[in-house]
């Protein structure tokens, strides 16, 4: 097991007597941008949070740098794992700043004080995405590109270099899905890895370095995007006929 | 155009707030604001009274009780009398009363992620209030009493949480209809505790008792009753950042390393044991856990750390000035829960129409 990663294995999950994990097996390393694609309701989310430790898994592990999640505490996986949600609204008008702030609490603790060195590392961060001019403004009232930046703003501030985003390109339009298709390129190639879900197998070919998918609980393909993304893996997926969808990929 | 409006609000907010923050940089820092306004408030409402007395003795008597500096013997003694006697606990209790119901109905809307709630949507008030009628009822010791209160209080917010579970979701929504029907079970219960209550005695002390009163503790329950209440207040305000972690939501705070469910529970069980606290101090006083906690974040910002304990100072003074006011409006003195009550709206509904944007989810 190579360091600095954080691998699923064999991962099996029921809710109810329905089986959503059946062995799933998924890992995300440095410099690299992985997608996962499935279904509605294929389990996708609950993977996800398999991986961040939010939910234990009947059987299997995860392992991070090859340590059992089990026994790693909530705060060093914080700084060694970030997570960033779908789009939401939080219903209290916190500043951009206080916001990106939040991902310094691993580091603090919950009851430690914030030194000159925690706000210096917020506003890198905050410089580093250019949303610097909004570190005034209220996070509530942000556009949703700008509240997505706000959001990846808080991980990197968590210090953490793997990053498990869930379905990131949801509500943005077209411009801002491509910006941060860049954004992810270049943090990608800083070092960063990013783990995501994703509805959108033409995003998964634009921008991932691998790609895999979600079938019947178990990772159905694994492997680089112009050797996933083809008709047949679509028909099984969705279950539709792509003829087309060669023109995406022949650039 | 509506587009260019709101891009012109939101400068004029932005620049609203780089001048507050100009100011905040330039004076002292915010919690000595609030701090020396507390201490003067509470010197201010130990002047007013029928007794006159010059705000200026105030300071005067206490110095000379430490030893520094002297006042008339036949004075001082008359000062003693009005000012430790009978005005000190009505004001102590006040600020008690003002800072647990404002510091706990500002971790409730943390914790719970909803703006609307407080102590007394909650069915907190309610539900210890039915605590500690049973109590009066039943005969029992007054700290039986208290843990009364506390007790029921705490089955209030259970029960009302329950069943907004009911309802599946836990949006704004379903939470403030979970409160309004455990409000409605706990002051039915009451009710019954009324009827039953024997009318010459039990039942005008439970009745004037509920109207809210600050006047009611003497010194030495109010310094028991300060044990927990300043400690709940203080550990609330110590988790300021925990509970911002939480009000983004409870994935959002495990990835940022927070217990959820340890703080969660802390948090409930705190801001319950000082809001039904506040019940046996002085009945049921509303809309200040609900409006205090909302002033403040129009004015210092949503942030916990500043919130929780500004949210305290505020309500206390808010108190004291609703308690002036009640003492002073009418010839005889008007009970402090309805005078909170009539300050309550109208400042609340200035706040909604500030606030009501972030809001609207969705």
């Amino acid at each position: 097991m190579s360091t600095e990663t954080l691998a699923a294995e064999a991962v099996h999950f029921s809710r109810g007597n329905r089986a959503v994990l059946a062995g799933a097996s998924l890992s995300l390393a440095p410099k690299e941008i992985v997608c996962l694609l499935g279904r509605n309701g294929a389990g996708k989310t609950t993977l996800l949070r398999i991986m961040l430790s939010f939910l234990r898994p009947d059987h299997g592990t995860v392992r991070l740098d090859g340590r059992a999640l089990s026994g790693v505490s909530r705060r060093v996986l914080a700084q060694r794992v970030a997570y960033v949600p779908q789009l939401h609204h939080p219903p209290f008008p916190y500043l951009v700043r206080e916001v990106v702030g939040m991902g310094r609490l691993p580091s603090t603790g919950l009851f430690g004080q914030t030194s000159r060195s925690d706000r210096d590392a917020v506003e890198e961060v905050m410089a580093s995405l250019d949303i610097a001019p909004l570190a005034d403004r209220r996070y509530t009232q942000l556009s949703a590109g700008e509240r997505q930046l706000v959001m990846i703003g808080r991980a990197l501030a968590q210090g953490a270099r793997l990053l498990v985003m869930d379905e990131p390109f949801t509500g943005l339009d077209y411009g801002h899905q491509m910006e941060l298709m860049d954004r992810l390129r270049s943090l990608k190639d800083q070092g960063y890895g990013i783990l995501m879900t994703t509805h959108q197998p033409d995003h998964a070919a634009m921008i991932a370095t691998r790609v895999t998918t979600l079938v019947a609980g178990q990772i159905a393909d694994d492997g680089p995007p112009e050797n996933v993304i083809v008709p047949a893996t679509i028909r099984r997926l969705y279950g539709v006929e792509m003829h087309s969808f060669g023109c995406a990929q022949s650039s | 155009m509506s587009c260019s409006l709101s891009a012109e609000i939101e400068m004029k907010q932005v620049r609203r707030r780089a001048l507050w923050q100009m100011i905040a940089a330039a004076g002292p820092p915010w919690e000595l604001v609030l701090g020396a306004g507390l201490v003067l408030a509470m010197i201010l409402a130990l002047s007013v009274g029928k007794y006159p007395i010059a705000v200026a003795e105030i300071p005067q008597f206490f110095l000379a009780s430490v030893g520094l500096g002297s006042v008339a013997a036949d004075r001082y003694a008359a000062l003693a009398n009005v000012i430790i006697d009978i005005r000190l606990p009505r004001v102590l209790a006040a600020v008690l009363v003002g800072s647990a119901l404002a510091s706990s109905g500002a971790a409730f809307q943390a914790v719970f992620r909803n703006p609307l709630v407080s102590p007394g949507l909650l069915g907190v008030l309610s539900g210890a209030s039915f605590g500690a009628a049973l109590g009066i009822v039943l005969g029992v010791s007054w700290y039986f009493v208290q843990a009364l209160a506390f007790v029921m209080g705490l089955g209030a917010v259970v029960f009302g949480v329950a069943v907004a579970r009911l309802f599946g979701n836990s949006s704004t929504l379903t939470l403030v209809l979970g409160g309004i029907v455990s409000g409605a079970l706990f002051s039915s219960l009451l009710s019954i505790i009324k009827y039953v209550a024997d009318p010459m005695n039990a039942l005008p002390n439970i009745v004037y008792w509920l109207m809210g009163n600050l006047a009611q503790s003497n010194l030495t329950q109010i310094a028991w009753l300060a044990i927990p209440m300043v400690g709940g207040v203080v550990l609330l305000g110590v988790l300021g950042r925990a509970l911002d972690a939480l009000a983004m939501g409870d994935d959002e705070a495990r990835s940022l390393g927070v217990p959820v469910g340890v703080i969660r529970f802390a948090v409930i069980a705190t801001a319950t044991l000082v809001s039904s606290l506040t019940v046996s101090i002085a009945g049921m006083i509303g809309w200040i856990g609900l409006i205090v906690p909302h002033v403040v974040r129009l004015a210092l910002g949503a942030s916990n750390t500043r919130l929780m304990p500004s949210a305290a100072i505020f309500g206390a003074m808010f108190l004291l000035g609703a308690d002036y006011l009640a003492r002073t409006m009418a010839n005889t003195e008007i009970p402090i829960g309805i005078v909170t009550e009539l300050l309550g709206i109208p400042i609340f509904l200035l706040v909604l129409s500030r606030t009501n944007r972030g809001w609207n989810e969705h």
